[in-house]
């Protein structure tokens, strides 16, 4: 059948883009939008097939038809998103009628039906399943879905915008130790997040914050479905990694819906001294259409207001958050107090003769700022390491005259304040799509998401005006139905995301004034000498005659002592001496983010069903060549990936069926290029003085990036002591214990997976299905960060620890088994029960960081912060009266845990995996032996005299478990019959169960098995001993205590 | 019939399936062996089961003029393996009453004490850091954030008569090289088990009185009596004779004359080389100790390539001149300054130290019921530019 004109001319048009694309300017294609339903109608009696037979799919969000073919064939395509009343019609047969079919996105369903001749019923009755059901016997890739419906009973109700826990009572999610949403283990930041079709990953994203690289902040709001693709998931997927977490909004409908919740906390997680924590939290949505359908529009809005209490009732805010401070970074980082804000709407024109032409304008606008009272950076600061400059050699009043000083403060040192925190986020997309035939159907997309971070950190000494990103994209799909077995999709995508804004960094100026020993290798003799010095450019700032100057500066590990003069900045400035300049971070590249696929889905029988496609994934970065601001890591900036993806399916019987998939992913590096985002403007008014280094009388040599070439004037010479401090180069990862081996110098580039799962699916019956998914992930040069201590204090013999090095020496191999029974019923018991068995293998042990040592000897792990069985049971009874209940119970089996008694680590430049004690750890707080003072033995061989004294400690870290805990929240609901309002009340953690993973208490002086570190003997003075005095280790709370709340919903 | 058997045939299969899915299960369940279920618990042994082992005696403290005598004190507080009895304690030495010890509010106290977990670190003489461990009393108490494997400089209370104070590190090639990149950082020497106080000894009783604690606020005692019945001193020794090795550059030959009367005598060689290459030491500071048990005059030698080490490289045990004159560019350097300087015994104190010793009760007093020692002065000198030894021996 010949198209029409016009059509000719877009789908050629198309055709040519799309190749075009593929070819020359390879796109990413992100999750289909809509869903495609097919099947055959058959006579009930002769099973011969009905020709002519006419299908209608009639929902709130539009109506589809088709016409069965020669072999009874039908198939609607570009099906929007809903649940959906199917009619089968043909004269001489009894209408059949089926209710309850729901189409997600990326759904390929197949609704079979006999029609039976003169009788008005089905000649097999069919139990209609929701797209939640754990019973899909037609998919070809593995996806759990979520209805509103079941959104709803997943999480207590409607309006919760918790979509952590949502995501988390799903199989193949498992919650990380720290709260973390994983896709089948792996890392967050290789986890994939879309809102109808648009990435989520934040522009800006880095390696320095892998786990902050979701724009939209876990904040439910206007969702209608959610869609969990684990593993390799079809073709149509792209940098997905792990997998695929893929939102679509509500649409407006006719006749119209709405509702208005408001909820607040009555009770429970009290503060000390602060009463209740604040929840208030008020929603609103509303969904319309013209009766014609030509028009719909759909409107959500969400406000939260809380605090966070985290903790046991009653406990001492500022103490716990001093220990968090020293024990768990992510927690650490918790907002104390939170204001969110998220509007959605969705806005549909249908047009054309057939209504077969839609416009979609979607928005979303997030804001959400915290108030992060639990910052404590006390540990972070004191922490000696790279990266992070110690106390400068400056007194008070020195510093007073010539330090930084924090934005809207009045004076430079530790300014005191709250720590905000504000993300606007804003995402919007224009679509057009056509069903150009009841077999064809396009859509095109342009879409903008721009997230903007402002955060004001005093106690970090950071503050960030704005920064963020904005990311742009196009993509087009095509889907065709092609004869009675052939479903074909192709399409591509090109992305282009531009990080922008800076950061002030105040706290670097510490680098200028002693308070960061830089190192550098001499040969003498054949031998590597360690040289340390402390940049001492601060005294430069104070007049020649300042009090204290000149400064007598002691040389580390020796006897010498240099007069270090003022003044050589303060005589070149006559108007005003300068204060020290703060660092500026600038923002990373920019990138392009492209990807290709096609896609054949084939109905070979009504048993057996394949799905094959191939995937082009690729990027480019756009590092700027600046050879005055080179990076210091080298990264592919071009990278791409051929993907294969295949899913069989095969239905054993009228309930049974089974299915294999295998799909090859790639998770994108979040680029980070380290060192290339210092901004030598902040530097500029010293462009015009000559360098010169204080301790030496003359010009700098510790320039470039090697730090060992002589400094082109003092603005160059303050930008690298500046990035020395922040990414001293690995090439000069030297150690006092000798030359330590960096990670081979290969840039750094995506990693690649490849995901096997197998599905065996039952339908019981009467609403309750079942399957049964074991796994395999295998990932291939994973991005991992280690870092190698660099030295040892001459005084103290600490540890000194080395920026990260980022190499892609990864590996991971999760294994798993995913559990998910589901029971659909409008009344009674309906709910589901979800388990995820996951033992990830990886290289990351328990701990604070990974040596590299570890990584070069390939040692590993458990993964850390993975539960090896998390399992989440949702129930909701309903009854006919208005009442609805709703306990949702979770379980995980603990998490690995523990930093074993061996670890790795360098002895004369080549790894040993050794004895972990305080000789080989260094710190004595980290190590869970101890050797003898006085007859320590050696490394490989040392005198244990005392232990830390933890049972279960095991040879290898991660060990043993920590303790399992289990959570439950349960919600009563009435809706008096009759009307439109709903009363709830919402109880969480009903048993104000407090757990979390167990970390070393660095606040317990150490008991050992001879011997006691007792309280109070100045081994940790200035923290709050009695916080947690009584153990080693230390639970962390994640959850908070029992609240209660209530709310009213009202239903417009 | 057909029907019926079309009916259970899917169950069947479904039935198998399950069972197939469970057993996958199964095996990787079985994945996670080596990880048990447990919150972490801590187990504290009783360091009062510990052996203390104490002694006193008389120590010779040799200066530029007259000897001074002071006291000596030898401990042992071992495990069962012979090792340190415990990583953190508070020693106390009391003496006959009308010993003077250290100075408390201004006026003499008959004890020298260390400062309990919670007190004032500056107002006893071992402080907080101050410890008994396996074989001597040291500050090395665990406490701060790493593990301290230092000796005092001695004799302590050396204010008295403005003594000078010396390091005692058991090095090569009397004890096992610890510089080598394969020992602890910061680990310099072996501990030599005794020390010295400038504090006039008199005859009595002295009281080891450690305090360990065993929890946040518990504590246990354990204690030792020592006898001091004689304060007859050991001989002054008498000052060594060093030099170049003449065929082994970077090694020394030494001139010893051990009075009679000591078991044994220790020569202590401590050179801050020039040459030396970085190591874990966190300075550049090594120790070296010949040993001898003969009496009368002898020449002992030091090994010319006992140095510091990296990667197992060697390295003179004492830079020669053309050493340094590589290692700094300088043409001029000269060979290393090293200081010399001995120590005498009556006691095996050498058996009794590590790691020779893993014995819970070393022998640690002499003939006498005393632990005596006596020790040298500090002689400086510029390797290779050493005054010709006489007489040989």
């Amino acid at each position: 059948m010949p198209l029409a004109p016009h059509l000719r001319v877009f789908f050629c048009a198309a055709v040519l883009a799309v190749i075009a694309i593929v070819l020359i300017l390879p796109e990413k294609v992100s999750a289909a939008l809509t869903g495609q339903v097919s099947g055959t109608i058959t006579d009930g009696v002769t099973h011969a097939p009905i020709s002519g037979a006419k299908v209608v799919a009639t929902s709130p969000s539009g109506t589809y038809s088709a016409l069965t073919n020669a072999r009874g064939v039908f198939s609607l395509i570009g099906v929007a998103p809903d649940t959906y009343t199917f009619t089968f019609e043909k004269t001489g047969y009894a209408v059949v009628t089926v209710p309850g079919i729901t189409v997600l996105p990326d759904d390929t369903k197949t609704v079979d039906e006999r029609l039976t001749v003169e009788v008005r019923t089905l000649s097999t009755v069919r139990v209609t399943r929701s797209a939640s059901s754990a019973y899909q016997p037609n998919a070809t890739e593995t996806s759990y879905a979520v209805t509103s419906k079941a959104l709803q009973t997943q999480l207590g109700k409607s309006f919760n915008t918790d979509e952590s826990s949502l995501l988390a009572s799903l199989p193949s999610v498992t919650k990380d130790s720290s709260g973390t949403i994983k896709i089948r283990g792996g890392f967050d930041f290789q986890t994939a997040y879309q809102f109808e079709g648009i990435d989520y990953t934040l522009p800006n994203a880095s390696l320095q914050s892998r786990a902050g690289n979701v724009a939209n902040f876990n904040l439910l709001n206007g969702v209608g479905s959610l869609q969990l693709i684990p593993g390799g998931g079809d073709s149509s997927h792209g940098d997905t990694g792990t997998g695929l977490i893929a939102l679509s909004a509500k649409r407006g409908a006719y006749p119209a819906f709405g509702m208005i919740d408001l909820e607040a906390n009555v009770l429970g997680g009290n503060w000390q001294n602060l009463g209740d924590p604040l929840y208030h939290q008020a929603g609103f949505e509303y969904g319309v259409a013209t009766p014609n359908g030509r028009w719909s529009e759909y409107v959500g809005f969400t406000g939260v207001r809380q605090d966070f209490q985290f903790g046991p009732r009653g406990s001492d805010i500022t103490k716990l958050a001093a220990l968090i401070a020293t024990t768990n970074a992510t927690v650490a980082n918790t907002p104390g107090s939170q204001q969110q804000d998220d509007l959605v709407n969705n806005l549909f024109y249908r047009f054309g003769s057939r209504k077969q032409e839609q416009l979609q304008l979607f928005y979303q606008r997030q804001s959400v700022a915290q108030d992060l009272a639990f910052v404590d950076t006390l540990g972070l600061q004191n922490s000696g390491n790279v990266g992070h400059p110690g106390p400068g050699l400056l007194t008070p009043l020195q510093m007073l005259a010539i330090y930084p000083i924090f934005p809207g403060a009045d004076i430079p040192g530790p300014a005191l304040g709250s720590n905000t925190f504000d993300s606007p986020f804003t995402a919007f997309k224009l679509e057009y799509s056509n069903s150009f035939t009841p077999a064809v159907f396009g859509t095109m997309r342009f879409y903008r998401a721009i997230d903007i971070q402002r955060e004001s950190l005093p106690q970090s000494g950071l503050f960030t005006p704005a920064n963020g990103g904005a990311r742009s994209g196009v993509a087009a799909e095509i889907s065709a139905q092609a004869g009675s077995k052939h479903y074909v999709e192709f399409g591509g995508k090109f992305d282009f995301a531009k990080p922008f804004g800076t950061t002030v960094d105040v706290t670097q100026a510490n680098a200028f004034a002693g308070g960061y020993q830089d190192f550098t290798v001499v040969k003498i003799n054949g031998f590597n000498h360690i040289q340390t010095f402390s940049p001492l450019a601060a005294f430069d700032f104070l007049p020649a005659t300042s009090a204290g100057c000149p400064f007598l500066y002691h040389v580390p590990a020796s006897t010498q002592t240099i007069s270090v003069p003022c003044g050589y900045i303060a005589q070149r400035f006559t108007t005003g001496i300068p204060r020290l300049p703060s660092a500026i971070y600038g923002p990373t590249v920019r990138q392009q983010i492209y990807a290709g696929f096609a896609q054949d889905t084939i109905a070979m029988s009504p048993a057996w069903k394949i799905q094959a496609g191939l995937r082009l994934d690729g990027y480019n970065f756009l590092v700027p060549d600046d050879p005055s601001n080179p990076p210091a890591i080298d990264a592919v900036r071009h990278q791409r990936l051929f993907e294969p993806h295949i899913g069989i399916t095969h239905i054993m019987g009228p309930r049974d069926s089974i299915r294999a998939t295998f799909g090859r992913t790639l998770a994108i590096p979040l680029p980070s290029f380290l060192g290339n985002n210092v901004e030598r403007s902040s530097f500029a008014q010293f462009q015009g003085i000559p360098s010169f280094d204080n301790l030496t009388g003359k010009p700098a040599v510790y320039c470039g990036v090697k730090f060992d070439q002589p400094c082109l004037n003092y603005a160059d010479q303050l930008y690298w002591i500046t990035r020395d401090v922040l990414y001293t180069d690995p090439s000069r990862s030297v150690q006092g214990l000798g030359v330590t081996s960096s990670p081979p110098a290969q840039p750094l580039h995506g990693a690649t997976f490849s995901n096997y799962d197998i599905t065996y699916s039952h339908d019981f019956g009467r609403g309750l299905g079942f399957r049964l998914t074991p796994f395999y992930r295998r990932g291939y040069d994973i991005v991992e960060n280690s870092r190698n201590v660099v030295a040892f204090d001459p005084f103290t013999g600490a540890q000194t620890l080395g920026p990260l090095f980022e190499s892609n020496l990864g590996i991971q191999k999760a294994t798993g088994v995913e559990l998910d029974f589901t029971r659909d019923a409008d009344f009674g018991l309906s709910g589901q029960f979800s388990a995820t068995y996951i033992n990830q293998i990886g290289n990351d042990p328990p701990g604070q960081y990974l040596p590299t040592a570890s990584l070069a000897l390939g040692n590993l792990y458990h993964s850390p912060n993975l539960s090896p069985l998390e399992a989440t049971l949702a129930l909701n009874y309903r009854n006919r009266s208005g009442i609805r209940i709703n306990p949702v119970i979770s379980v995980n089996d603990g998490y690995p845990t523990g930093i074993g008694l061996m670890g790795a680590f360098y002895i004369n430049g080549v790894a040993y995996n050794l004895p972990n004690t305080d000789a080989t750890i260094g710190n004595v707080n980290g190590a869970p032996q101890y050797v003898d003072p006085q007859n320590p033995g050696t490394l490989f061989d040392p005198h244990i005299a005392a232990s830390r004294g933890v049972n279960a400690e095991t040879s290898a870290a991660g060990g043993f478990l920590s303790k399992p805990s289990a959570n439950v929240n349960v919600t009563f609901e009435f809706t008096p019959p009759g009307t439109r309002r709903t009363f709830g009340l919402a109880v969480t953690n009903v048993f104000n169960q407090l757990y979390g993973v167990p970390q070393f208490n660095h606040l317990y002086v150490d008991p050992v098995s001879t011997g006691v570190r007792g309280p109070g003997n100045g081994a940790a003075t200035g923290y709050p001993l009695d916080a947690f005095p009584t153990s080693p280790y230390v639970i962390v709370p994640i959850l908070q205590p029992t609240t209660f709340r209530v709310y009213v919903q009202e239903r417009l | 019939m057909n029907r019926s058997s079309r009916t259970h045939r899917p169950r069947n299969r479904s039935g198998l399936a399950v069972a197939v899915s469970l057993g996958l299960c199964a095996i990787l369940t079985a994945c996670t062996s080596g990880q048990v279920g447990v919150q972490p618990a801590t187990t504290v042994r009783n360091p009062a089961n510990a052996t203390l082992g104490f002694a006193v005696g008389i120590a010779t403290l040799q200066t530029s003029g007259a000897p001074v005598i002071g006291l000596n004190a030898v401990e042992t507080f071992r495990q069962s393996n012979g090792l340190s009895g415990a990583l953190l304690d508070t020693p106390k030495i009391t003496g006959p009453y009308n010993f003077v010890g250290e100075q408390v509010n201004g006026g003499n106290a008959n004890y020298i004490s260390g400062t309990p977990p919670g007190g004032d670190c500056n107002v006893t003489t071992f402080g907080c850091t101050g410890g008994a461990f396996g074989y001597g009393i040291a500050p090395d108490n665990l406490i701060g954030s790493t593990q301290s494997f230092a000796q005092y400089s001695q004799p302590l209370l050396s204010q008295r008569n403005n003594l000078t104070t010396l390091l005692y590190y058991g090095g090569p090639p009397a004890w096992p090289q610890t510089t080598n990149g394969t020992y602890p950082a910061g680990f310099v020497g072996f501990s030599p088990g005794f020390l010295t106080f400038d504090a006039a000894p008199v005859l009595g009783d002295y009281n080891l009185t450690l305090r360990i604690p065993t929890g946040l606020t518990g504590y246990v005692t354990v204690s030792k009596v020592a006898h001091l019945t004689s304060l007859t001193p050991l001989p002054a020794l008498v000052a060594l004779q060093p030099f170049a090795d003449p065929v082994n550059p970077g090694g020394l030959k030494i001139i010893v004359d051990v009075p009679s009367g000591l078991a044994e005598e220790w020569v202590y060689v401590s050179d801050f080389g020039q040459c030396y290459p970085q190591t874990t030491l966190g300075t550049s500071q090594a120790f070296f100790t010949v040993r001898t048990t003969q009496a009368g005059v002898q020449e002992l030698t030091l090994p010319p390539n006992l140095g510091p080490t990296t990667n197992s490289v060697p390295t003179h045990t004492i830079c020669t001149a053309a050493d340094n004159q590589q290692a700094t560019g300088n043409p001029n350097a000269t060979g290393d300054r090293y200081s010399i300087y001995a120590a005498g015994f009556d006691y095996p104190a050498y058996a009794a130290a590590y790691p020779q010793s893993s014995s819970v009760s070393p022998v640690i007093s002499g003939t006498n019921g005393q632990a005596d020692v006596s020790l040298s002065s500090v002689q400086q000198f510029t390797y290779g530019t050493e005054p010709t030894p006489s007489p040989s021996p």
